[in-house]
């Protein structure tokens, strides 16, 4: 009994340590409220061109393939990040479409989306000083 | 000899595999036509779908995104198949293009319709892509195709039904044929045989033409020796009758013959009123010349006597021999007992000439008697008897001579009864 309470203690730590969620942010002036998964992922994927309250959206991603990143496309469309880039290829090959800017770090993130009003982003965790506010948290 | 109708086995063999095989062929033909005409059309359809099957993703990725190029080349490769008459490509975000092989539109009016799924969501339909067939080129191309199917499958038919019919022809009913028609103008026993045709190999039909080939022959000798011994028997035959009704030495009627003959007289006599007679003559002096020179000269000048009797008489006169040296001659019709002293005085003269028989004079004669119908007898006994009785008057008379019955004569013998014709005078 005492054996499989410490195995079920240490599933739930890896749980909670190993994959912590992720918060896709906007400007905080851009009074968006939440937004759905489904918006997140259109936004992305260049489908939408104009955000709900009117400005141009500014999807922001990070350069190479990282942990996050990985989990982030996973979450909005399923898909696995060589699945992403296939897609931006076609798309970039007819020079109609561009996949979001990619960024190196989430501090230049945290700074870009601070400063333009469209710009949306997405961090691990967000500091509560900054002049961000969070549309949804990818669990 | 005419050949009656026949319903020739060439013919009616030709018509069942012509029948037939045009039946079978025709319905196989029309059978396969309309399924692979089916066939092609559902394939052509089929064609499409996979077309569209293949560029849906990157239908999908257009409609999504409402990308222009991806679209345009989507419409472009789709219209590149035969079968696609209009490509078009549309959202509900205000994408829709499309391009048309034909300027008319209203040619291909089959929509076929695929709903393109976002490529993050399936659930979502974020466009359509649609497809027009195009029917007129289907249908062409699959009635091309069938009918070329057909065709090769009545070849397939037709070409063994030919090589059939051709085989049994060359093999069964040309010889059969050629059998049939000289056998049937064969009469049987003659010496016609059938033949086989140049060429034919040893098979049932050449051993059935040999074993008929022999059945004629044994009929032929059968028949031959049938018909020898046929006339042998007829031959036989005449030759006992006339044993049985003439004497075996002169070859004039017997007794038996002559004895008929004077009852058919009677009996014609019987209807018309005519009158016959019966002439007896008995040789005088034959009797010595047997004895001297022998009975072959005997027979010799019997013969002759027999050859001048006949010279003496009518065609229509009977001579018989009854006995050694006795003769008959019955003249059945006659005018009066004149005719029959004539005729009887003929015969006397005639026997009396000498006969020459190996270089000796022989002379003998002859008394006869004469018994006329129906003054002196009206059945045949009472005839015999009465010229036997004038012959025998003749021999009191001296021989030599010629007496008619006349009821004043007695009978020579006693007890009145007819003699045995033994005479040895």
């Amino acid at each position: 009994m005492r054996h499989s309470i410490f195995v079920f203690f240490c599933l739930w730590a890896s749980a909670v340590y190993a994959e912590p969620d992720i918060t896709v942010i906007a400007n905080g002036n851009n009074e968006l409220g939440s937004l759905t998964r489904k918006q997140i992922a259109d936004i992305y994927m260049g489908r939408i061109t104009s955000l709900p309250n009117g400005s141009i959206p500014l999807p922001l991603d990070y350069q190479g393939d990282s942990e996050v990143r990985t989990r982030f496309y996973k979450s909005i469309t399923g898909k696995n990040m060589a699945q992403i880039n296939a897609y931006w290829a076609r798309l970039s090959f007819t020079g109609q479409g561009n996949p979001p800017r990619r960024l190196s770090n989430k501090a230049t993130i945290l700074q870009v989306v601070e400063k333009n009003q469209g710009a949306l982003g997405y961090v691990d965790t967000v500091a509560p000083d900054t002049n961000v506010t969070p549309v949804m948290i990818l669990k | 000899m005419k050949l009656p109708k026949l319903r020739s086995l060439k013919i009616r063999l030709f018509l069942i595999v012509f029948i037939s095989t045009a039946a079978i062929g025709g319905c196989t033909m029309l059978l396969m036509f309309f399924l692979a005409f089916q066939n092609k059309l559902q394939e052509g359809e089929q064609q499409i779908n996979q077309l569209m099957d293949t560029v849906e993703y990157s239908a999908a990725i257009a409609a999504y995104s409402g990308n222009k190029e991806i679209t345009n080349d989507v419409i472009k490769g789709l219209l590149r198949s035969d079968n696609v008459c209009q490509a078009r490509l549309y959202n509900k975000s205000g994408l829709d293009i499309s391009a048309n092989k034909y300027a008319a539109t209203d040619t291909c009016p089959e929509v076929i319709t695929h709903n393109l799924r976002s490529p993050f969501d399936d659930t979502e339909i974020v466009g359509y892509l649609e497809t027009r067939m195009d029917s007129p080129v289907i249908k062409t191309h699959a009635y091309r195709q069938a009918r070329q199917l057909a065709l090769s499958l009545l070849a397939l038919v037709i070409l063994p039904g030919l090589v059939i019919w051709l085989s049994i022809a060359r093999l069964i009913t040309v010889p059969i044929h050629h059998l049939s028609r000289q056998l049937h103008q064969i009469t049987p026993g003659t010496n016609a045989r059938v033949s086989t045709i140049t060429g034919q190999k040893e098979d049932e039909i050449v051993q059935l033409v040999q074993d008929v080939n022999q059945l004629l022959d044994v009929v032929e000798d059968t028949l031959s020796e049938e018909r020898e011994q046929r006339l042998l028997i007829k031959e036989m035959k005449q030759k006992y009758q006339h044993l049985a009704h003439h004497d075996m030495l002169t070859g004039l009627p017997n007794r038996s013959l002559f004895t008929d003959r004077l009852q058919q007289m009677l009996v014609q006599a019987k209807r018309s009123p005519a009158h016959g007679a019966l002439i007896y003559l008995d040789l005088d002096k034959f009797k010595p010349v047997n004895d001297t020179l022998g009975h072959n000269i005997g027979d010799l000048v019997l013969m002759s006597i027999a050859q001048r009797l006949q010279a003496a008489v009518r065609e229509s006169d009977t001579v018989a021999r009854i006995g050694g040296d006795e003769f008959v001659v019955l003249l059945p019709v006659i005018e009066s007992k004149l005719d029959a002293s004539t005729v009887a005085e003929k015969i006397r003269v005639a026997l009396e000439q000498p006969f020459e028989i190996n270089g000796k004079r022989i002379q003998i004669g002859c008394s006869v008697g004469i018994a006329v119908y129906p003054e002196h007898g009206g059945d045949e006994i009472s005839l015999m008897k009465n010229a036997d009785t004038a012959m025998y008057r003749a021999k009191q008379n001296g021989r030599n001579n010629v007496q008619m019955f006349h009821f004043d004569m007695s009978p020579y013998s006693v007890s009145g009864s007819w003699p045995e014709f033994t005479s040895e005078t």
